[in-house]
């Protein structure tokens, strides 16, 4: 029996990605795609949809306003939230609202796939604990990043330092913080000397 | 004033010579019916003299008079001349060769003043013959019957009449000339000009003068010539010049009471004596001068008197203005006291004057002379405290005399003025022009304080409207600059990373193997672009305020500080559980962003502590930092001059919510800024709202 999904998503394009990609699995089956919550209800009387994948924001609707009413009424109904924002603020908050995953949108189909699958068993996935993520290595400029860091430079001295915008130099940072996973540059700059990373 | 009382003083003399030929003419029993060409030049000169007193400075006026004055006389005596009585014969031919000049004079101005060459010279013509007429008779004439018959007759007769036929011509200019309304008036007054002189010309002067054989006798044909003055007075009604009904109208009481006088004279005149009508009229006609001599001679006694008065009151006035000026040109109120101070001394010898004003209640010696040269301020001032009416007052055994200036039922200053170097008491006169003084330094302190507090707006507006005005500047230039900013991005950026992935996904068609490395440079190539172009869509429009709720988004912004400067920000949330209208919530939120990160780029503390509260009304927030701090300039907006817009941003933004801001911040120990916004229903909010940018 194949597990039965709900796609609820605001953007057409997208959707319809996620849509194919899920097809290509054998064990999941789409039985509906809809652009509004509103249509929700009757969607899942219809159905009777194992999972439904939803997104954080919609026009008009919020993501976790509609996962809370979903997990109140319709329990069998298990919810995967799928964002474009991965603050750890979102993932929290779907947690709170009773959600079993949390999937980015930039992430890779068999992540969500993945996620699909553990819901339906009832396993809760959130990226909080980011496994997935301790052993990768770090990139030469992260490592570079890393030892500026340690010197105590400054966001726009590295950017200068380096000829990258800061904005950039702020998702280096962020890749080491969740690579090492660290809390504060203080804190990954320990763990990177714990580790020998740098000297 | 001088010019002034002349003219009474000459009709005065003039009404008492023609008291005496009335008298004198009694005597010689001259007939009844003689008199009324007496009568109606006195009518003359009392209409001339009393529209003068009207309006004395008016050029029309002065030639009416002088008309009238000339002309009466000349109608006056022209019987007592013709019966010899002495100084009238003299007085006549004077005044009658004169009346021609007059009359041109007079049409000079009226009823409008243009002036033709040819009426000058006839002008001067006149004046010439008149003199000429006057020097021969007073010289040879006057006991030579024979040059007077053939040389002064015909030359007054003959001036008269080139006098009324060049007025005649004038009068045709003007018709031609003038509107339909001015055209009127001419056509009254040339009917007037031909009914009263034409008789007067035609049937006594010309056959008298040329003809040598008398015509009709004036008291007939000069009847008539009374309609002359009465039609100028209407004309000079009409034109605005003098007001004829207001002469009545304040003279009708006075009239009535001596026609109402005469009346009851008359009466207990009959009633107990056997009078003959002759000696009754000449009695009343005395008596009528009487009261007019009476009227005139109070009228330039008055005004006489008025003259010392008057001097005083214009010095004052002058001095006045020349204060005010001082005022106007930003001098201080010292100097404008110490004016004052020299005005009081210039009219009263006085042994001192001390002038005081109050400034914010607290009253503040302006100017001291004499006396209170050597009194302490302080004493003085708890003297006047509390003092708002005149009173006499005693200080150090000095009398002095204590003038507050009050406006309305408030004090705002007090005057103080020494007795008189004499020891006299001040008259009545002294008091008054004390009084007049201290009425105009109330008005003048009061004026100068409401144009001092003016100016000081003034200059404030000036300054925050330059100030507005340079903020305005720098955030349109800073609105400009975020666009460039956002364009940059898209740009520099995605766009440049978006050609990259092409040529890279390009490799991988020509490649034809799916190349791990590759593939895993587009895939983070990739992640960067979604990390870099969500964080500006976070930076542009905080949606997770809205997704979330501030206090989220708070502990977001504290991470994201956290990890990319090295600070520490500590967030402390006491929340009531009240809901915030999203509006609000985003408001507030880009007030602490904007605060937490002006704290960072500018106090370089190591700490920051954001402390939000939702109390019952108001959401209140405190951004405090431990870093260099900074003068807070006396008006934020002086922060624009050294491009610190952002401070300047966030007032704009609390103001609009109608919240407050304050600035707490001392070098070395740091900054604490707190903004209390009151919690509404949302309104006008929606706008952002729909703005989003939903992904």
């Amino acid at each position: 029996m194949k597990i039965k999904i709900l796609l609820v998503d605001d953007h057409l394009l997208v959707m319809h990605g996620i849509q194919q990609l899920l097809e290509n699995e054998v064990d999941l089956e789409v039985v509906n795609t809809i652009c509004y919550p509103a249509l929700l209800e009757t969607e899942i009387k219809k159905h009777n949809p194992d999972v439904i994948v939803m997104d954080i924001r919609m026009k008009n609707d919020n993501g976790i306003e509609w996962t809370r009413k979903i997990v109140k009424t319709y329990p069998t109904c298990k919810v995967v939230i799928l964002s474009g924002y991965d603050y750890d603020e979102y993932i929290q908050a779907a947690y709170e609202a009773g959600a079993y995953a949390f999937v980015n949108k930039e992430n890779s189909s068999f992540e969500l796939a993945n996620a699909i699958r553990q819901t339906y068993l009832g396993i809760k996935s959130f990226p909080t604990d980011r496994l997935h993520n301790y052993n990768s290595p770090l990139t030469t400029t992260e490592l570079k990043i890393l030892q500026f860091i340690s010197e105590d430079k400054t966001n726009a001295e590295i950017s200068n330092l380096l000829h990258i915008s800061r904005r950039t130099v702020e998702h280096h940072i962020s890749s080491i913080l969740r690579k090492l996973d660290a809390d504060s540059r203080v804190g990954a700059v320990v763990k990177a000397i714990k580790l020998g990373l740098i000297g | 004033m001088n010019k002034k009382v002349f003219p009474s003083a000459i009709t005065l003399i003039s009404v008492l010579i023609i008291c005496y030929i009335l008298l004198k003419m009694y005597n010689e029993h001259v007939s009844l019916h003689y008199y009324f060409p007496i009568f109606i030049g006195m009518a003359f000169l009392f209409i001339g003299i009393y529209s003068y007193s009207q309006k004395a400075n008016s050029a029309v006026v002065q030639h009416f008079f002088a008309l009238m004055f000339i002309s009466g006389l000349a109608i006056a005596l022209s019987t007592p001349a013709s019966l010899n009585i002495k100084p009238a014969k003299e007085l006549e031919v004077i005044s009658i060769s004169f009346a021609s000049y007059a009359l041109l004079r007079f049409f000079e101005y009226f009823p409008s003043s243009i002036k033709p060459t040819f009426f000058r010279k006839i002008r001067i013509i006149t004046l010439f013959i008149a003199i000429f007429i006057t020097l021969i008779y007073l010289l040879t004439g006057i006991d030579h019957l024979v040059i007077v018959n053939t040389i002064v007759r015909p030359c007054i007769v003959a001036n008269l009449i080139l006098a009324l036929l060049s007025c005649a011509i004038l009068f045709y200019l003007h018709l031609r000339s003038n509107s339909e309304k001015i055209k009127n008036q001419i056509y009254v007054l040339i009917g007037s000009l031909i009914i009263s002189f034409v008789p007067v010309v035609a049937l006594s002067l010309i056959p008298d003068a040329f003809f040598s054989f008398s015509g009709v006798p004036f008291h007939y044909s000069l009847v008539s010539i009374i309609i002359f003055p009465i039609t100028l007075s209407y004309l000079l009604t009409r034109q605005e010049i003098l007001d004829f009904r207001e002469i009545l109208k304040k003279t009708s009481i006075q009239l009535s009471i001596i026609v109402f006088c005469l009346l009851m004279f008359n009466i207990l005149l009959f009633m107990f004596y056997d009078v003959e009508l002759k000696l009754s009229i000449l009695i009343n006609t005395l008596l009528l001068c009487l009261f007019i001599v009476y009227d005139l001679t109070h009228q330039v006694i008055g005004q006489l008197q008025m003259k010392k008065w008057h001097l005083k009151h214009q010095e004052i006035q002058k001095e006045k203005l020349f204060i005010l000026q001082q005022l106007l040109n930003g001098k201080h109120l010292e100097y404008c006291a110490k004016l004052i101070a020299d005005l009081i001394h210039k009219t009263i010898h006085v042994t001192g004057v001390y002038i005081t004003l109050k400034n914010d209640n607290i009253p503040i010696a302006l100017h001291k002379t004499g006396i209170f040269l050597h009194l302490d301020d302080g004493e003085l001032l708890s003297h006047v405290l509390r003092i708002s009416h005149f009173e006499k007052i005693n200080i150090n055994e000095k009398n002095c005399f204590l003038y507050p200036m009050n406006i309305e039922d408030t004090t705002i200053g007090w005057m103080i003025i020494g007795e008189k170097t004499n020891a006299t008491m001040f008259d009545q006169e002294e008091r008054k022009l004390i009084e007049k003084i201290q009425a105009d330094a109330t008005e003048l302190f009061s004026s100068s304080q409401t144009l001092q507090q003016i100016e000081n707006q003034l200059k404030k507006t000036t300054k925050e409207s330059f100030m507005s005005e340079q903020s305005h500047w720098l955030l349109l230039h800073e609105q400009e600059e975020e666009k460039r900013r956002l364009s940059i991005f898209l740009h520099d950026e995605v766009l440049q990373h978006l050609i990259l992935l092409l040529n890279k996904l390009e490799w991988f068609i020509q490649k034809r193997n799916i190349d791990k490395r590759l593939f895993d440079d587009i895939k983070g190539l990739i992640q960067r672009d979604i990390f870099e172009i969500r964080e500006m869509c976070h930076e542009l429009y905080p949606v997770m305020v809205e997704d979330l709720g501030l206090k989220q988004s708070l502990s977001s912004l504290k991470r994201k500080c956290e990890v990319n400067y090295n600070v520490i920000v500590e967030i402390n949330y006491i929340t009531n559980l009240k809901i915030i209208p999203p509006f609000l919530s985003i408001q507030a939120f880009r007030i602490i962003k904007e605060l937490v990160h002006n704290a960072i780029k500018h106090s370089s503390s190591r700490k920051i502590v954001v402390t939000v509260e939702e109390t019952h009304q108001f959401l209140s927030i405190q951004v405090k930092d431990y870093g260099v701090g900074f003068k807070v300039p006396s008006h934020l907006l002086e922060l624009s001059q050294t491009n610190h817009l952002g401070l300047i941003t966030i007032q704009k933004r609390v103001h609009q919510l109608k919240g407050t801001m304050t600035i707490h911040s001392e070098l070395g120990t740091g900054t604490c800024i707190s903004v209390s916004l009151p919690i509404t229903a949302e309104e006008g909010g929606g706008n952002e709202n729909q703005n989003i940018i939903s992904r």
